[in-house]
């Protein structure tokens, strides 16, 4: 009986982290777009920008507290539009994601499923699988959490 | 009405836009009075208060935000302008780079803040689209006053 494959976008979230969404799930890639500032947010999602008459959160899961937002690096930075369903039936909605490089397709089979990270605990609490691919664990993380939940402190 | 409408309270005649450190509020023009150059407020010696000025016969503090929306320490100049914005009896100033004003309702398209932006407890109850392309930050001057009260209680004097 032959393996069940499907292909994936593998995205380069932070310098040394990696995580897929589904194929269906990102619909446009954006070179430095303008961002505008959300006060009392998170150090990941304190961003939003403009896209087709949206305004999109944009998360970061390279920034943290301690550091600035990675587009702030020169080079390399881009900006990918996800898209997610957080009902059957109900509209989509987009969110957007920073990257440290393009995305680029994979294809993922049954027998790469993997155990999560244990040491990542904010993409971990975002995933709902994991496969292993040239020695990642890459987390598939779920959009409905990225963008819908509300950061704990 | 949008569930961002619903929580802006229904329908307002227009829109002020406040900008100040890379940030745009907008206030409804029920909640804000005329604006007032630096230069006419009155001294003040209360905390982080960078001046007094006058509505409806009482005089209030007028104070600069950062891009946080915490007050902070600023010294104005000629360009630097004051908002009053008011609820319930009481008035604010916020000290600002620039204000315009939107005279009409539908200027401002509002969007619900998305779940992943609410980490705390903020004034802003919906992001504002206007211009096309320019995003503010949607208050009422009774969610931005209790805010500030409550951030000024959290200064070390």
């Amino acid at each position: 009986m032959s393996e069940v494959s499907a292909q994936a976008w593998l995205l380069e979230i932070s310098r040394n982290q990696v995580a897929a969404v589904g194929l269906h799930e990102l619909v446009e890639v954006l070179s430095r777009p303008k961002l505008y500032h959300v006060p009392m947010a998170s150090p990941q999602s304190h961003q939003v920008l403009v896209w087709r008459d949206e305004i999109l959160p944009v998360v970061d899961f390279g920034a943290t507290s301690s550091n600035e937002p990675e587009d702030a690096l020169p080079g390399g930075v881009v900006t990918a539009i996800a898209v997610y369903q957080t009902v059957p039936g109900e509209p989509l909605r987009h969110g957007a994601l920073q990257l440290t490089v393009m995305p680029r397709t994979v294809t993922v089979a049954d027998n790469m499923a993997c155990a999560l990270p244990e040491t990542n605990s904010v993409i971990g609490a975002l995933a709902i699988s994991c496969f292993s691919y040239e020695n990642y664990a890459v987390p598939v993380i779920d959009l409905t959490r990225v963008f819908e939940s509300t950061p704990s402190r | 009405m949008s569930a961002a409408s619903t929580s802006v309270g229904g329908v307002v005649s227009g829109w002020i836009a406040c900008a100040f450190d890379d940030i745009t509020l907008l206030i409804p023009m029920e909640d804000a009075g005329a604006r007032i150059d630096a230069d006419e407020l009155e001294p003040a010696s209360g905390k982080l208060q960078l001046g007094l000025l006058r509505w409806q016969d009482l005089q209030w503090p007028a104070y600069r935000l950062d891009r946080e929306l915490a007050p902070v320490p600023f010294e104005p100049n000629a360009s630097t302008v004051v908002l009053p914005v008011c609820a319930n009896g009481e008035a604010r100033g916020i000290v600002c780079d620039q204000i315009r004003s939107f005279d009409h309702p539908v200027a401002v398209t509002l969007h619900p803040v998305p779940g992943c932006l609410r980490e705390r407890p903020s004034p802003v109850i919906a992001l504002g689209l206007y211009e096309t392309l320019r995003v503010g930050l949607v208050v009422r001057g009774d969610s931005l006053i209790r805010h500030l009260d409550a951030a000024l209680k959290s200064v070390t004097p």
